[in-house]
């Protein structure tokens, strides 16, 4: 899969570049606009990722140009203005979904994962990861064949841990998915804090493997467990 | 009562007719006494004169004590001896009923009589080689009649003034006034956070004008510097997290290409700080938008109760942790205008200050009720440490905490913010407090105009209400 990164800024362009990379992505960058549209001419890739700032043009007239060429090219924007104006303009101006600076890789690559799976209809009534499963239409989980008697909120943590399992999710994801947290002024990350804790002593305490691991500064991750 | 503080028109045509009425009062009784002093005199001088041809008359003719005395065509007069007696009295007199003693009459030289509509005067001279004084009743009914008539009239007239005043006071004053209420609707408009009201400058350029210019002056430049202050937050939020973007974009794939354990303690650290100042960040451009731009929008009717639920299910596991008991008491089915986020993001902020404020196994309350016709209230009440008086203003104010802990309460923005995001919802916060007995943060709002809330653009909490929460 082939990414297009329109990035000014050096090190995000480059650390991110570097981490879709070791994710097994192939990784097309440009610095401005004008040269992104280069790029999109001669080698036009599977997804874009777009910063809206950039220094000769605007990303929104960017997007405008390649949606008026008739392109359905998955597009994500990154935008350092988060003004709800702004978001709705890149959204109206053809965007598919958009991330707010600073933002965890993690949440950009499932992300960029989701925009190239849609299309795709894939309806999951099921995960399952190692010995836990969930089951999403009966909203029951299990582990080890043991019933895991959890809330509601807890069951949403833990599917959403699930979908990304192997990788890391921000606490700023849970407070969106599971909170639906819409403004970042209010601070969940108490809230988020003792629901996993709580989580974890359903989901772990009563097992030799711990599953839930909490990435110091990124989030929580839903690993293998050492024994 | 309120009608009367509320409309200066009112009270300028009150008072211009209370003002009429004493200048006219005054100018009637002026005129009244006048003219009835002026008619007094006229009589007397009549009576003098008549007692003058009286006197004549009797010094010629002599007193004659019989009936038979000349009636010479006078007014009803007596005569009366020096030892007080009557000597004579005319039949007029007789008929009359006036009584013939002098000590009954009023003191000589002339006055009124008892009878009302007589004046009786009185003059003294020798006749006949005897002391006599002669007492001469003159009917002043007419002159009182008149009289009468010309205080009806004074009256009425004055009431009949002050009617047609009040009315023209009224009209007047509402013409005069016309400017200031538009005035006061474009304030109000600016109040709900429309600047770019203006007002209609006339060209008489009276002080009305005067005032509307430089009323429009103050919205121009008020608009210019929120217009500025939506600029100024926006490429601040640019230019911070821009480089934050990258602290955080650098420090993650760092950790992904795997350091030793204490590296990645190191960068974990780090990026750790990077949240904290992203969310203080954050919280800063949420004040600022709030301050410029929060009261833009008209607020939504909005149920407190289930705003007030929401918010309390989401921080009750914080409650919990704490083994603090958090109590609902919620009045349903009220409607106030409010943002439904700002809303929420205050009474957040209230609560969550004031679980990390109570200690363990302390008590957390919040209350929804209606406070008056025009009011309801979120109230919510803890029985922590309270807040001393000298710091209950301070708290609003950003990045001020009572403890100075700053890893135990944050930043320092959670009131501040609540505090903006409740006056951009046109309402107000209070706070009650004692130190030792706890606090009280009381949102008040005003209520909505619709009776029913329209449900505000919110998915379903999914969340069980009373999850391990003890219930009274």
């Amino acid at each position: 899969m082939r990414v297009l990164l329109v990035e000014d800024e050096r090190k995000v362009r480059d650390s991110i570049a570097e981490g879709l990379q070791s994710e097994g992505f192939e990784v097309d960058v440009a610095d401005t606009g004008s040269h992104g549209f280069a790029r999109l001419r001669d080698a036009p890739p599977d997804v874009l990722i777009l910063d809206l700032g950039l220094p000769d043009l605007d990303g929104l007239d960017v997007l405008r140009d390649l949606r008026a060429s008739g392109s359905r090219m998955p597009v994500l924007v990154l935008t350092a203005r988060d003004a709800l104006e702004e978001r709705l303009a890149g959204l109206d101006g053809g965007a598919d979904d958009y991330l707010v600076k600073p933002f965890a890789f993690s949440e950009l690559l499932a992300r960029v994962r989701a925009l190239l799976r849609r299309g795709r209809t894939e309806t999951v009534m099921q995960l399952v990861h190692l010995d836990l499963e969930l089951d999403l239409v009966r909203r029951r989980a299990c582990r080890a064949g043991e019933e895991l008697v959890l809330t509601t909120k807890e069951f949403e943590l833990l599917e959403l841990l699930l979908r990304h399992a192997g990788g890391t999710v921000s606490r700023k994801a849970i407070a969106e998915v599971v909170w639906r947290q819409v403004s970042r002024a209010t601070p969940l990350d108490n809230v988020i804090d003792v629901h996993m804790a709580r989580l974890r002593r359903k989901v772990d305490d009563p097992f030799p493997r711990r599953l839930i691991r909490t990435v110091r500064g990124v989030g929580f991750q839903l690993g293998d467990g050492p024994a | 009562m309120n009608r009367w503080r509320s409309s200066v028109r009112l009270r300028l045509a009150t008072l211009y007719v209370a003002g009429l009425g004493v200048v006219l009062l005054l100018f009637g009784s002026c005129v009244f006494v006048l003219v009835r002093a002026r008619v007094m005199q006229s009589v007397e001088v009549r009576s003098q004169a008549e007692l003058a041809r009286l006197a004549s008359y009797l010094q010629q003719e002599g007193i004659s004590t019989s009936e038979e005395m000349e009636e010479p065509g006078y007014e009803p007069y007596l005569v009366v001896g020096p030892d007080g007696s009557a000597l004579y009295a005319s039949s007029t007199w007789r008929d009359l009923g006036l009584p013939q003693a002098p000590r009954e009459l009023a003191p000589a030289g002339g006055g009124e009589a008892r009878e009302p509509a007589l004046h009786v005067s009185s003059l003294s001279f020798r006749c006949a080689n005897q002391d006599v004084t002669a007492y001469v009743a003159i009917d002043t009914g007419d002159t009182r009649r008149s009289l009468s008539i010309l205080m009806a009239v004074l009256l009425g007239g004055t009431a009949a003034a002050l009617v047609a005043a009040l009315f023209l006071g009224y009209w007047l004053a509402g013409r005069a006034l016309a400017p200031v209420a538009a005035l006061a609707r474009a304030a109000e408009r600016v109040g709900v956070g429309d600047v770019t009201a203006r007002l209609p400058v006339g060209v008489a350029q009276d002080e009305f004008d005067r005032l509307a210019e430089a009323f429009n002056a103050v919205l121009e430049r008020l608009q210019t510097a929120i217009e500025e202050l939506r600029r100024f937050s926006s490429n601040v939020s640019h230019e911070l997290r821009t480089p934050l973007a990258a602290m955080r974009s650098v420090g993650e794939q760092a950790l992904r290409r795997g350091t030793d354990a204490r590296g990645e303690e190191a960068i974990g650290s780090m990026l750790e700080e990077v949240d904290r100042l992203t969310s203080l960040i954050e919280q800063l451009l949420a004040l600022a938008r709030t301050e410029a731009t929060g009261a833009g929008e008209q607020g939504n009717p909005v149920d407190p109760a289930a705003v007030a639920r929401e918010v309390v299910n989401a921080c009750l596991v914080l409650a919990e942790e704490r083994e603090q008991e958090l109590v609902c008491e919620l009045e349903e089915g009220l409607v106030v205008t409010a943002h439904p986020l700002l809303l929420r993001q205050a009474l957040y902020n209230l609560l969550d200050n004031a679980i990390r404020c109570t200690p363990p196994r302390g008590h957390v309350r919040v209350r929804v009720r209606r406070l008056s016709n025009d009011e309801s209230v979120i109230e919510v009440v803890d029985d922590g440490p309270g807040i001393a008086p000298e710091d209950q203003q301070r708290i609003f104010t950003r990045f001020e905490r009572v403890d100075r802990d700053a890893a135990a309460s944050g930043a320092g923005l959670g009131l501040a913010i609540a505090k903006r995001a409740i006056e951009a919802c046109r309402g107000r916060i209070e706070l009650a407090s004692a130190l030792g007995v706890g606090s009280c943060f009381r949102i008040v709002l005003l209520h909505g105009r619709e009776a029913v809330p329209r449900r505000e653009e919110q998915r379903p909490v999914r969340f069980s209400p009373n999850q391990g929460v003890s219930h009274p």
